[in-house]
């Protein structure tokens, strides 16, 4: 049914050769199904199922809105249904257009944002720039009908930038599912970072593919936060270009009612003396499910390599579940490479050690489970990222804040 | 203050306690003593309300009223206090929050505001020197990696901390070493007066040359078998428990 839309979409559109190629890559293999490996756990017949448009449309924003959304950093680039909005006036920062992003070449969703996303930019932050505070990116989303978006944006950190970006989707609108591409291009040494806040409302559903490209000497992090909407399907790429590179993962997922979060995170090391480090911790309530797939490639000339890996999970009902799964693939024989999957529940000892010092349950579970997250959270340097994600979580857990 | 009257009790299918009798009153001390599996660390769990045994018969009374129908978290607020036999370690939990929490929840309960922070880090402060305590280590995680000696001294710490009514000590004394076996005694000591009481819980007679009991219960089979003064556990020390039989 979408398909038809799709095509019926492209008839007037003037393709350049390399969309009609990506849209003929589509066509031929479809949306991803079960059948694929990637998509074994992940049904996307549900969210497909719905009647979506795919003409952009214009709305009115406000500063209120903005500041709803925003965590209140200072510099924002802010986009309409795609389409830029307004962007800060900094010097070495520039915006854009391009259609030329990297993006992993067997996904037809990538195909085919490459093929009918209108509006695609490049931000770029140039070499040596030193971002004091992170700037937030804000794609707000609204339509009269059911919405198929895609949003496409490379990000170019110069050789020598300190860039950190946050950002976040903003649906105001009805039922859309969100195709989002990002492809990051981080220079020799430069250092990116993006915190992806995913907290969405009901109607929203996400497919969210980022590629991170780095160069000799770079570093790049990127801190997940899947909290709300029905439907996110996070595809994550590091690919190590050169040596002495760094990629940290890192994620938070804590979901409730119906929801469903998938996390594919793939790192290429192709060269020696690098580093990969990741830790995804999830809580699972009610009737979510969870999927991680965790892969990592060293490449035969990769010696060196340190690639961590981990994914903990909390169930705390019988109708919640996950399936996780570590898939490293080593054909250097100098490397140092491990993983952990856990799966679990609150451990009824500490639990009752706890209500004995005079905790209600609902204290001691909150408390024992942000104590499960802490880890995570340690690991972020960002103020206003760090109390969005201790406000989030004490919603969850429905704690108040301040006893985090 | 506590009064338990031929408790019975289980875990699955399996009886512990097969009809205990213990009275406790304002300001005493009472050693239980026994052997191994004679169902002392039941008695403490049942009466901090340990939901994986269940009692099958009986009462506890705690200030006159049902104690047995009041959850864990209660029991605490009402000024209970188990110190346990193996505390669990919480790794990501500071102790100071932990116990700022339990104070605070208390408070909650009893609908009254958050303590101070100034009178917190005061109660922190003189705590810590009670039990000879390093202050860098109220922001460890609450006992991870902690040695077996350092989580019973915790224990006590929480218990200095939280001033309860009645303490149930299981076990305090295994695992620590003379010196801290004195500080932990003393700290015990300098808690007691004539408004709590205290029940300890232990195998050896050592624990009760620094902490001197106003009754000793000896505990075999689920049932107290033989109740005396301080002496009992000397007889105790010198015979072992064969003297039961």
């Amino acid at each position: 049914m979408l398909i038809e839309e799709i095509k019926k979409h492209v008839v007037d559109a003037d393709l350049t050769s390399t969309q009609k190629k990506s849209l003929d890559y589509f066509l031929e293999n479809g949306f991803p199904t079960t059948k694929d490996e990637d998509w074994k756990y992940t049904s996307l017949k549900k969210v497909l199922k719905r009647k979506y448009c795919l003409k952009s449309f214009d709305f009115e924003l406000n500063d209120e809105i903005i500041q709803q959304y925003s965590l209140g950093f200072k510099d924002k680039i802010i986009f309409k249904n795609g389409k830029i909005y307004s962007e800060p006036k900094i010097l070495g920062v520039s915006i854009k257009k391009t259609r030329d992003l990297i993006m992993p070449k067997n996904s037809a969703l990538c195909y085919l944002n490459e093929a009918i996303c209108e509006n695609s930019y490049e931000i770029v932050f140039d070499k040596n720039l030193n971002l004091d505070n992170p700037i937030e990116i804000l794609h707000f989303i609204n339509n009269d009908n059911d919405y198929f978006l895609q949003l496409r944006t490379k990000i170019t950190c110069g050789s020598g930038s300190n860039v950190k970006l946050v950002e976040r989707f903003c649906n105001i609108g009805n039922n859309t599912l969100i195709n989002s591409c990002m492809h990051a291009d981080v220079k020799r040494n430069g250092f990116f970072e993006i915190s992806k806040l995913q907290s969405y409302n009901d109607n929203t559903h996400t497919i969210d593919n980022t590629l991170v490209d780095q160069d000799r000497d770079s570093t790049a992090n990127v801190h997940t936060f899947s909290f709300d909407g029905s439907f996110i399907r996070n595809n994550l790429n590091f690919y190590q270009n050169n040596e002495n590179c760094t990629s940290n993962m890192n994620g938070i997922t804590i979901i409730n009612k119906s929801n469903f979060v998938d996390h594919h995170t793939f790192v290429d090391h192709k060269f020696q003396n690098c580093l990969s480090n990741e830790s995804y911790k999830g809580v699972y309530f009610d009737n979510t499910k969870g999927v991680f797939n965790g892969k990592i490639m060293v490449r035969p000339d990769a010696q060196k390599i340190n690639a961590f890996q981990s994914n903990n999970n909390l169930l705390f009902s019988d109708s919640a579940s996950i399936k996780t799964k570590p898939q490293l693939e080593i054909y250097a024989d100098d490397v140092k490479c491990s993983h952990g999957c856990t799966i679990g529940q609150i451990d009824k000892k500490s639990l009752f050690y706890m209500r004995s010092r005079g905790f209600s349950e609902k204290t001691a579970k909150g408390l024992l489970t942000f104590a499960f997250l802490i880890e995570v959270i340690e690991k972020l340097n960002t103020r206003e990222i760090v109390d969005y994600a201790k406000t989030e979580i004490a919603k969850k857990l429905s704690i108040e804040k301040g006893l985090l | 203050m506590l009064e338990i009257k031929n408790l019975k009790a289980q875990i699955e299918d399996k009886t512990i306690l097969n009809g205990v009798n213990l009275k406790v009153n304002k300001g005493e001390v009472h050693a239980i003593m026994g052997p191994n599996g004679s169902g002392k660390s039941t008695l403490s769990s049942v009466i901090a309300g340990n939901e994986d045994y269940e009692v099958s018969s009986g009462s506890i009374t705690y200030e006159g009223d049902d104690l047995l129908e009041m959850a864990p978290e209660e029991r605490s607020h009402r000024g209970l206090f188990l110190s346990f036999q193996y505390p669990v370690e919480i790794p990501g939990l500071s102790v100071s929050n932990f116990i700022k929490t339990a104070i605070n929840e208390k408070r909650k309960a009893f609908g009254q505001e958050n303590i101070n922070a100034k009178e917190l880090l005061q109660l922190f402060k003189e705590k810590c020197e009670l039990l000879n305590i390093d202050k860098e280590y109220l922001s460890r995680s609450l006992n991870e990696g902690f040695s077996g000696g350092e989580k019973k001294r915790n224990e006590i710490f929480q218990m200095a901390m939280m001033e309860p009514k009645l303490s149930i000590l299981d076990e305090t004394d295994s695992g620590l070493d003379i010196d801290a076996l004195k500080i932990v005694a003393n700290g015990v000591n300098s808690l007691k007066s004539s408004s709590n009481s205290i029940i300890l819980i232990t195998h050896y007679q050592r624990l009760l040359n620094y902490i001197v009991p106003d009754f000793v219960h000896i505990l075999k089979d689920g049932k107290i078998v033989m109740s005396g003064d301080k002496s009992l556990a000397q007889k105790l020390e010198k015979e072992g428990y064969s003297f039961l039989n």
